[in-house]
């Protein structure tokens, strides 16, 4: 029988944050996208509870059901980071859990992976790098009436990087799930995205970690990954390219992404 | 004052522009729309307010260009 998902709420920094969470076993983090919640992890949890972790999804700060700290954004990416790493230590305990997260939230495993690793089981980057000013800084646009459009244009941004094939009903889903985030809070994640750079603390990472991107990705470039990777202390960091996936491998592909997941922790002996 | 002779006098709302190459892309299915305007290759320009009045409208219209098929 699939494993159901509960919703519960946790006060961090004074903050109360809601997350997500299925199953039992390991603590199995999972950290969201750019201006989406714990609803992108709706497929995953189940699966990851299936194969004996305790899956958590939370919504970030400003995000979803959970409140913005102190009433404003997060704009920097290690704030962010060190943010989620108390919510981590507040539901994990002394536990040593396994992170992962998808495009902001697979730079911010490689930013918690760089200073906070000896605590970590193992850390996995998704559509995420070491650097990622891939695009300009949007912050001009994040009130409404500087970008009356911002929201169904960056719906169909998300649509489009999803794999071609995507089922219909998967790209309607996507732009809901793209729904319960303020254009603020969306535009501060990308403004996390593009000042995002831990390329001279990767030297530091004592954990094993994977860095993966879905093959139909334009938002990551492959490169990216691939440096990110190398600057890792020889024989900790992996790189995959998950097929049939774009830039949400953990909504489009759920199985298959957590097939990865749980053969790079098996075959390293972490579970 | 510079005289650009190809630059509208009255500015425009709204335009979409892209090369040859770009469209044809887009067309045979090789990369996406998304992807062409993430990378500049096409670009939306023009008032800011009408142009995104017009946001939803060109995803739809990029997504029935891909349908076309198109025989060369």
């Amino acid at each position: 029988m699939t494993e159901e998902i509960t919703g519960h709420y946790v006060t961090v920094n004074r903050t109360r944050i809601y997350y997500d969470e299925c199953g039992k076993g390991i603590p199995f983090f999972c950290i969201h996208s750019a201006g989406t919640c714990s609803l992108l992890y709706k497929y995953f949890l189940p699966i990851v509870a299936e194969g004996g972790f305790r899956g958590i999804a939370l919504d970030l700060p400003g995000h979803g059901k959970s409140y913005p700290v102190d009433g404003d954004y997060i704009r920097v990416m290690h704030d962010y980071a060190e943010f989620v790493w108390r919510f981590i230590e507040t539901i994990a305990g002394k536990e040593r859990p396994v992170i992962i997260g998808c495009s902001i939230g697979g730079d911010m495993v490689l930013d918690l992976a760089c200073h906070h690793s000896e605590n970590l089981r193992a850390a996995v980057a998704l559509e995420g790098a070491a650097y990622t000013q891939t695009f300009a800084n949007v912050r001009e646009l994040e009130d409404p009436h500087a970008c009356p459009g911002w929201q169904h244009q960056m719906e169909w941004m998300s649509v489009h990087s999803l794999h071609p094939t995507h089922p219909k009903e998967k790209a309607t889903e996507l732009r809901w799930i793209h729904r319960y985030s303020p254009q603020e809070s969306w535009a501060s994640d990308l403004e996390c995205w593009v000042d995002h750079d831990v390329r001279e603390k990767l030297k530091d990472i004592k954990c094993p970690i994977l860095v993966a991107r879905g093959d139909a990705d334009f938002y990551l470039p492959e490169k990216l990954v691939r440096e990110t990777v190398a600057g890792i202390k020889q024989g900790l960091a992996e790189s995959k390219t998950i097929p049939n996936a774009g830039h949400y491998p953990i909504y489009e592909r759920p199985e298959d992404t957590f097939g990865i997941i749980k053969e790079f922790l098996v075959r390293r002996k972490l579970v | 004052m510079e005289y650009l002779p190809m630059q509208n006098p009255l500015g425009f709302d709204y335009s979409i522009s892209g090369s040859m190459e770009s469209w044809k892309q887009l067309i045979e299915r090789k990369r996406v729309f998304g992807d062409l305007i993430n990378s500049g290759d096409v670009m939306v320009d023009g008032n800011l307010l009408e142009a995104n009045r017009m946001g939803e409208s060109t995803h739809i219209l990029a997504e029935l260009i891909r349908q076309i098929k198109v025989e060369y």
